[in-house]
């Protein structure tokens, strides 16, 4: 059936089962690929979008849940924070092989736009549902101290 | 502007370059393997020059990856190489993968087109240098016959042609058509380490960071093709069952499954989406017949491990009297050690893409074994392999698992293309669950130590038996990897002898293979290395020594190996005073060139684990990317901390018991130590470091573990044990 979504600020009336997961509709149907499939089940965390402005689980999110709901994924993450956090990605050579990185990055975003100022302690509890097989938690909790420290500017 | 490649460059022969503005210079120099070490200025020209860089007429410098990329920064570390010798500008700099081509793209080190073991770096040191440093010479010689100038009063900085006497100047681009008319120089001279300003210098970012965090970066998984389809594939539950019949009745009822197709790996479902194919084939009734399949559990296998450490192995190493030196010890100790089988699952789900051309296919993937992997095509779809061509992308993860001399998803695909109707590409697409289930993991192993101290506590006999699969058995890689009957691959680590204890002997024994196994990160060390250095730990206890001066004692003739364990300690605050319920351990080994040192500080109360502090000594000779280094040491952390801690694969009547990550757990931030990197500066030829850093974090944290709570490890995961985090 035709669902009507709103995507990164733009708007789509595309043929897809309601009852399908948002990623596959993301990934495979409009190639927005930046959001990542990892698990399929919610452990993982690759797959965090937002969704009027809350981190979800794409994989765990069907398409008849996010219906005239405003969604964000990597790819039109445009906010402060977000461009706070992909600079301080870049500038510490956080990513590895940058599979689960879109996760990461939709994750910190959302962490320090409820909360610009995060203890290390807040991070580890924002950041410890996103997995990473490559080891890269140092990087990030110095990335995502760097954007919150620089934010502000 | 066009970008020309000149595929045939050769020395001592001109090639007539087409016009000015459509051209690109293109160079590669093959290196005989004897040269691979040498790094003495003057190297002698190789026979067979081909393509390993292009400079557009911009300037942009693309150094050409034949290596795949899997977030270990070999893209990195290959294009700061090629722009050292050729002086390029670092944000110049640009990277494509190879094409397959097994003659020209040849890891030297493996004799195939292919990454692993730790040999990238060191398998291109000598090669790209020579081709940057030829670059080099050739844009010098058109400027001077551009300027009617002395070459030797031409010098390259930073990408920037400048006459030193009349101080012209150019680009490197400008000349990049006139040089690539030009023959290759018989010789060229390289730099002396002195002289370098990118290798070793921790300003050089990754190329792929701004790519892997703005979601530019194309995977394997994110190749998208007009009128392409999923497929997803019902697989034997128990390795060796093989498929009886199906019923697709209700996998076909959805309107976006395309096909179902039966083939000789299982039973394809090709759907419009990745969902529908996923769901389509959970929707599947397959009878399979399991009458030739492993059904045995996990405590059945280790039992059949175990009953093996009773008879002889075959003797990968013998010293002295064994016999003579347990009867003379003082004290002795014996100890078994079990280790589970493990999946790499890599955080990029496996996935290929089959795409039908006029020459044949080409496939799509993350491509580890190029050589292996087009052969592999070719033979299931009875194409000659020049028929087949790769389209490598970066890979989200790997540690091993892409490359399977068995080509295991990358045969699928093509049995599924061979079995179906149409011509539309096909994308296989692996789910978690096919990851964890598909096989192609670290083998499980039992390992047996009998060792004593005499009067003074040096070990005088060490005794070690080591019980698994072989990977190289029944592989094209046997006749490479397996010597009397012994693979390297399972003996490594045990058999060396580093201590030089006088009375030594490793035997091997190798279990027929029921459960397919492979390489995984740092391969036999990853279990080896827990033995030797929890074992020296329980020998350094039972002699009342300090267990790093213990191992310093005996590693007189090993200099870089005792150089970064006392570098560890050093960091490490070794010998300083702990709280309660804290501790430190130490461990050292020598893998794929490199030398590495963890020293572990944890604290264990009740049995609840805290790995507090990670300190890395590593000496891996010349540093391309002292970032990059530091990045897989502190990544190789988390990596075998998830292995040691919760992680194996288990078996209950022949079938895998993981599925997800809830049961096959990966470290999360809030369990990640503090992890320092003290890495050694040497001009020494670069070896590996992707491998090396794994192996020793399991046995600094059991011995860490053992000193502030007096439990000794022996049996992976520690979960085994009763220790949790």
């Amino acid at each position: 059936m035709q669902v009507k979504l709103n995507i990164n600020q733009k708007k789509y009336a595309v043929d897809a089962d309601p009852s399908m997961p948002v990623l596959w509709l993301l990934r495979d149907q409009l190639q927005l690929t930046g959001t990542k499939f990892g698990c399929g089940a919610a452990l993982c965390g690759a797959c965090t979008i937002h969704i009027d402005g809350k981190p979800a689980r794409s994989c765990q999110t069907t398409v008849a849940q996010v219906v005239n709901q405003e969604i964000t994924t990597i790819e039109g993450l445009e906010s402060k924070e977000g461009r706070a956090v992909r600079s301080a990605w870049v500038k510490f050579d956080v990513v590895q092989c940058g599979w689960c990185q879109s996760g990461q990055i939709m994750t910190a975003t959302h962490l320090l736009t409820k909360n610009p100022h995060p203890s290390e302690k807040d991070i580890d509890d924002a950041m410890s549902a996103n997995l990473c097989r490559c080891g890269t938690y140092q990087r990030i909790k110095s990335a995502i101290l760097h954007a919150s420290h620089n934010m502000g500017a | 502007m066009k970008n020309t490649t000149l595929h045939s460059l050769s020395r001592r022969r001109f090639l007539q370059a087409s016009t000015a503005s459509s051209l690109a210079l293109t160079i590669g120099i093959c290196t005989p393997l004897s040269a691979l070490a040498q790094d003495r200025g003057m190297v002698d020209l190789p026979a067979q020059p081909f393509l390993f860089l292009k400079i557009d007429s911009n300037s942009v410098v693309t150094v050409i990856v034949k290596h795949l990329d899997m977030g270990q920064g070999i893209a990195t570390g290959l294009a700061t190489i090629v722009a050292e010798e050729l002086d390029a500008d670092w944000s110049s700099m640009r990277f494509e993968f190879s094409p397959t081509d097994s003659a020209k793209f040849k890891n030297g080190k493996l004799g195939v087109q292919g990454t692993g073991a730790s040999t990238s770096i060191a398998n291109s040191w000598i090669e790209l240098r020579k081709a940057g440093a030829a670059a080099k010479a050739m844009l010098i010689q058109a400027a001077a016959m551009q300027w009617a100038v002395q070459a030797n009063d031409i010098v390259i900085s930073k990408g920037w042609i400048t006459h030193l006497k009349s101080s012209r100047k150019c680009q490197i681009g400008e000349m990049a058509a006139v040089a690539a008319t030009l023959p290759v120089p018989d010789t060229v001279s390289l730099k002396n380490s002195s002289q370098f300003k990118l290798v070793g210098n921790p300003d050089v970012h990754r190329l792929d960071s701004a790519a892997k965090t703005s979601s530019t970066q194309v995977f394997g998984l994110d190749v998208q093709l007009p009128g392409m389809l999923y497929v997803s594939m019902a697989r034997p539950p128990q390795f060796g069952a093989v498929l009886e019949s199906f019923d697709d009745s209700v996998t076909r009822k959805n309107p976006n499954i395309v096909e179902v197709v039966k083939t000789k790996y299982g039973v394809a479902v090709i759907a419009k989406d990745t969902w529908s194919a996923f769901k389509g084939r959970d929707e599947l009734k397959v009878a399979w017949d399991t009458s030739r399949a492993d059904s045995s559990s996990s405590a059945d296998k280790f039992k059949l491990f175990e009953q093996l450490l009773k008879t002889e192995g075959l003797p990968a190493k013998s010293q002295g009297n064994w016999v003579e030196g347990l009867q003379s010890a003082k004290s002795h100790v014996q100890a078994t050690y079990q280790f589970p089988f493990l999946a790499h699952a890599p955080m990029e789900p496996l996935n290929v893409t089959l795409e039908y051309t006029s020459a044949g296919v080409t496939i799509h993937t993350g491509c580890q074994f190029h050589t292996v992997d087009q052969f592999s095509v070719a033979q299931e779809l009875g194409l000659k392999p020049e028929q087949v061509s790769i389209m490598t992308y970066m890979a989200g993860g790997s540690f091993g698992r892409r490359a399977n001399p068995a080509s295991d998803y990358i045969r699928e695909i093509a049995a599924v293309a061979k079995n179906f109707n149409q011509t539309s590409p096909l994308k296989m697409v692996w789910s978690r669950g096919d990851d964890l289930k598909g096989g192609y993991y670290r083998s499980m192993f039992v390992h047996q130590v009998t060792t004593g101290i005499d009067a003074t506590g040096d070990p005088l006999v060490w005794s070690h038996k080591v019980v698994g699969h072989s990977i190289a058995e029944n592989t094209a890689f046997a006749k490479f990897l397996i010597k009397d009957g012994i693979d390297n691959t399972s003996v490594e680590g045990s058999y060396e002898n580093k201590y030089t204890i006088p009375n030594f002997k490793c035997e091997s024994h190798s279990v027929a293979k029921s459960v397919p196994v492979l390489w995984w990160r740092s391969v036999g060390h990853s279990h080896s290395s827990f033995v030797t250095e929890t074992m020296m730990d329980e020998l350094a206890v039972m002699a009342k020594k300090d267990p790093v001066q213990y191992r310093l004692n005996r590693l007189k003739s090993n200099p870089r190996l005792a150089h970064v364990l006392a570098l560890a300690a050093k960091h490490g605050a070794w010998g300083s005073r702990l709280p309660k319920h804290h501790g430190r351990g130490i461990a050292v080994n020598e893998s794929f060139g490199s030398y590495v040192a963890h020293c572990a500080e944890v604290s264990v109360i009740n049995n609840k684990l805290k790995v507090i502090k990670i300190t890395c000594a590593v000496d891996c000779g010349t540093i391309i990317n002292p970032d990059v280094v530091k990045a897989q040491v502190q990544g190789a952390v988390a990596f075998a901390l998830s292995a040691v801690l919760f992680q194996e694969i288990t078996f209950k009547n022949g079938e895998v018991e993981q599925s997800n990550f809830h049961d096959y757990p990966v470290l999360r931030m809030k369990d990640m130590p503090k992890v320092e990197v003290i890495m050694v500066k040497s001009t020494e030829a670069p070896s590996g470091i992707g491998e090396p850093p794994v192996p020793t974090v399991g046995p600094a944290v059991a011995n860490a573990i053992f000193n502030a709570s007096g439990v000794r490890i022996r049996q992976l995961p520690f979960t085994k044990t009763g220790i949790t985090v």
